[in-house]
Parts: structure tokens; C-alpha cells; sequence
């Protein structure tokens, strides 16, 4: 039999073999080999080296890589991976949805002072990320960093932000002043995890 | 980008990568399932045979250790095969240290296949096996790639360290070979 002189079909036997082609592709591929001894007879060949190649390649456990991969360095990324464009003069992730999330954390924290106050300084949770949401008014020099740090033991960011009763207390004219206070805030949130601990199985298996 | 939440088997290299650095294991479990064995027939056609494993979790691992650094103009899969093959190599360096042996070209350094010898197979297996150990590392490498995983020839290029043409040239020649085989009575 001699060798097909179509080296363009040829060339993507291999994809066709592998399921890796589609549309017109795959149609033109097909109504060649149906025509074409040759290339009959080289895709079956493919079929029976990808057999062996694949009898020859051990199976791998899994679950032992991975035991053994690094704990990855934690980092917030945004939820679809998708990175995200920063507008002029305003911080990336300075939207409405994270300036809704920076005033519930605010009053949450503010709700939770009194309880936590008695709480006093109780041992912290294991494995609890050591998050903090630093907020640093619009305008201020970095010679004189004003920051106020929200966290477990909360402090109000300033004394137009403090919210002392329950939510019901909040008129409308406060939230808007919380709102627009927010509004005016440079801030950065860090999350600065402590070490996780993946489940990493060192000496364990076939090491 | 597809659904961002989609099951990890339906997700993209990339998105599991992302979910993994948000320290989802499962991600990684899914990344590993999906390339494992396609290294580990890469790390064979380059003449691993006890190691295929080991080389397969090392790879991983370091792999893993710097997916900050991978980008993603190539794909995962080709970026671990990189990797693979260069803790091969490394480890054929070490190696012929170790024995004190003249320095070889690299190229040459794994002629051996045979990772097929403990397979037990029918006829035809046995004469696709025969032809596959006439074949040059190089043929062998550029056959595998592209018969398993149907990579580009211009990526199978960047991995075997030639060119396009010469990989398009090492795979006809590979196939020529295995098909008289098959068809010698
Ligand atoms: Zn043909």
C-alpha cells in the first residue's frame, strides 16, 4: 500500500483518533479516511500504539500526590478568577457590594462590642485566618497614617460611625451618614491567614 | 471563562487553580486526577520505568510549589510536561555522576524503552511494541505526544527542543514505521 499524499488529513488522524475534532473538521477527516486505505490503515495503527502507550504508563495514586503538594499561599482572588480592572481614582474592589459588606461588618461589630467586651480576651479560635479590615480616610498623608482597624475587638471608626443600639435604632438618616462616611474611606482589607495546615503526609507511601 | 463554580471535573485548569490557591483541596485532587495519567505516559515515552511514580508525584509537587509563576499562554498540561522532563533529566545527570560515566548527549541519555518489557499483550501489541523500541527517544517522544495527547507540533516542538518541521517529520516517520510492522506477515 502506498503512503497517502495528503499529509493535511494525515496530520489529524491523530486529533480524529482522539475524539479532538468537531464540525467540518471532523466531517472532511472522515469522508477521507472512508476513501483512503492508507490512512485506514495508519488510524488504526494510532488506535493500537495509544493501547500500548497507555499499558505502559503506570497508574499514579492520586490521593498520595496529592497529600504530598505544597498548602498553596492563600490569597483573595476574585470568585471567577477573572481579574479585576481598577477604575480611576477609585480602589478596585471599591464597589457597592463591598462597601454593603464593609457596613455590615461595621455594625455587626459595633452590635457585637458590649458582648465582647465581656467576653474579655478569650483564647482565639484554631485555624481562624487572622483577617482585619483596615479603614484609612480619603486624603490622609502617609507620614500620619490614620487607620482604624476593625477586628475582634472592635473599636468604632469614628464617632459619626458608632452605632450604639440594635439595627432597629438606625434611622434613615444614619444609615445614609454611615453610607456616605464609607463612601469618603480609602480602605484595605487583609487577610493575612495563618499557617494552614494541608494534609501533608511526608515518609507516608511508596516514600 | 465558564462557570465559575462548576464540579471540579467540569471546571477549567484554570479555575481549579484559582480554587486550590483559595485552599479548596478538591481542586487539587481534580488537577491531579486530570494530568496524572497523561504525565505518566509522558514520563515513559522518555524512558522512566520504576521512577514513572515517583517522577509523576515530583513533578506535581513542584509544579504545585510554583503555579504562581505558571502562565497561562501554554497549557497546564505542556507546562508539567516541561517540568517532568526536566526532573528526568535531572535525574539522569545525578545518575551518570553517581557512576562516574562520560558525559553523554543529553538526547541520548534515555535511549532505553523499556517500560514496555512487563507488558503482556496480544500479537499486534507486541508488534507496535517492537516498533516503538526501534524508534529514536526523540521519534518515540514526538509519537507519544502527539498519538496521546494531540498536541500541536508547535508545542511538541518547545518540549523536545526542536522545530515544528523536524517533529512533523519524527511522527511520519514513527507511524511509517509501526504500520510496516503491522502489516509484516
Ligand atoms: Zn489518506
Amino acid at each position: 500500500m502506498t503512503d497517502c499524499l495528503n499529509d493535511q488529513m494525515r496530520d489529524q488522524l491523530p486529533l480524529l483518533a482522539l475524539g479532538a475534532l468537531s464540525g467540518a473538521d471532523e466531517v472532511a477527516v472522515r469522508a477521507h479516511v472512508a476513501t483512503c486505505a492508507s490512512c485506514r490503515a495508519e488510524l488504526e495503527a494510532i488506535g493500537h500504539s495509544r493501547r500500548v502507550l497507555d499499558a505502559v504508563a503506570p497508574a499514579v495514586d492520586v490521593a498520595t500526590i496529592v497529600a504530598a503538594l505544597p498548602a498553596p499561599h492563600l490569597r483573595v482572588v476574585a470568585p471567577d478568577h477573572t481579574a479585576v480592572q481598577p477604575k480611576p481614582g477609585r480602589a478596585p474592589w471599591m464597589t457597592r457590594s463591598y462597601l454593603a459588606a464593609a457596613a455590615s461588618l461595621l455594625i455587626v461589630a459595633s452590635l457585637a462590642s458590649p458582648y465582647l467586651m465581656r467576653m474579655g480576651d478569650g483564647p482565639k479560635g484554631a485555624g481562624v485566618p487572622d483577617s482585619s479590615v483596615s479603614v484609612v480616610p480619603r486624603g490622609a498623608t502617609s507620614t500620619v497614617p490614620t487607620a482604624t482597624t476593625v477586628s475582634s475587638t472592635p473599636a468604632p471608626a469614628s464617632t459619626a460611625l458608632a452605632v450604639d443600639g440594635g439595627l432597629s435604632d438606625i434611622s434613615d438618616d444614619d444609615l445614609r451618614t454611615l453610607l456616605a462616611e464609607l463612601e469618603s474611606l480609602e480602605a484595605t482589607i487583609a487577610v493575612e491567614p495563618a499557617t494552614i495546615r494541608a494534609p501533608i503526609v511526608e515518609g507516608s507511601g511508596t516514600f | 471563562m465558564g462557570e465559575p463554580n462548576a464540579k471540579p471535573a467540569d471546571a477549567t485548569d484554570a479555575q481549579l487553580i484559582a480554587r486550590w490557591q483559595r485552599g479548596d483541596q478538591r481542586a487539587a485532587a481534580a488537577l491531579v486526577e486530570r494530568h496524572a495519567k497523561p504525565l505518566a505516559r509522558f514520563a515513559a515515552s522518555l524512558g522512566a520505568r520504576d521512577e514513572v511514580e515517583e517522577l509523576v508525584q515530583d513533578t506535581f509537587v513542584r509544579a504545585f510549589g510554583a503555579l504562581e509563576t505558571f502562565r497561562s499562554d501554554s497549557s497546564l498540561r505542556t507546562w508539567l510536561f516541561t517540568i517532568c522532563k526536566r526532573l528526568m533529566l535531572d535525574r539522569r545527570r545525578s545518575e551518570r555522576r553517581r557512576r562516574d560515566k562520560v558525559e553523554l548527549e543529553e538526547e541520548h541519555a534515555v535511549v532505553e524503552f523499556d517500560a514496555l518489557d512487563g507488558m503482556v499483550g496480544d500479537e499486534t501489541a507486541q508488534r507496535v511494541r517492537d516498533a516503538m523500541e526501534r524508534l529514536s527517544p526523540l521519534q518515540r517522544q514526538v509519537f507519544t505526544l502527539r498519538v496521546t495527547e494531540g498536541l500541536p507540533y508547535g508545542e511538541i516542538a518547545g518540549l523536545v527542543e526542536s522545530t515544528e518541521g523536524a517533529c512533523r517529520v519524527h511522527y511520519h516517520n514513527a507511524i511509517k514505521s509501526i504500520k510496516e510492522y503491522l502489516s509484516d506477515d
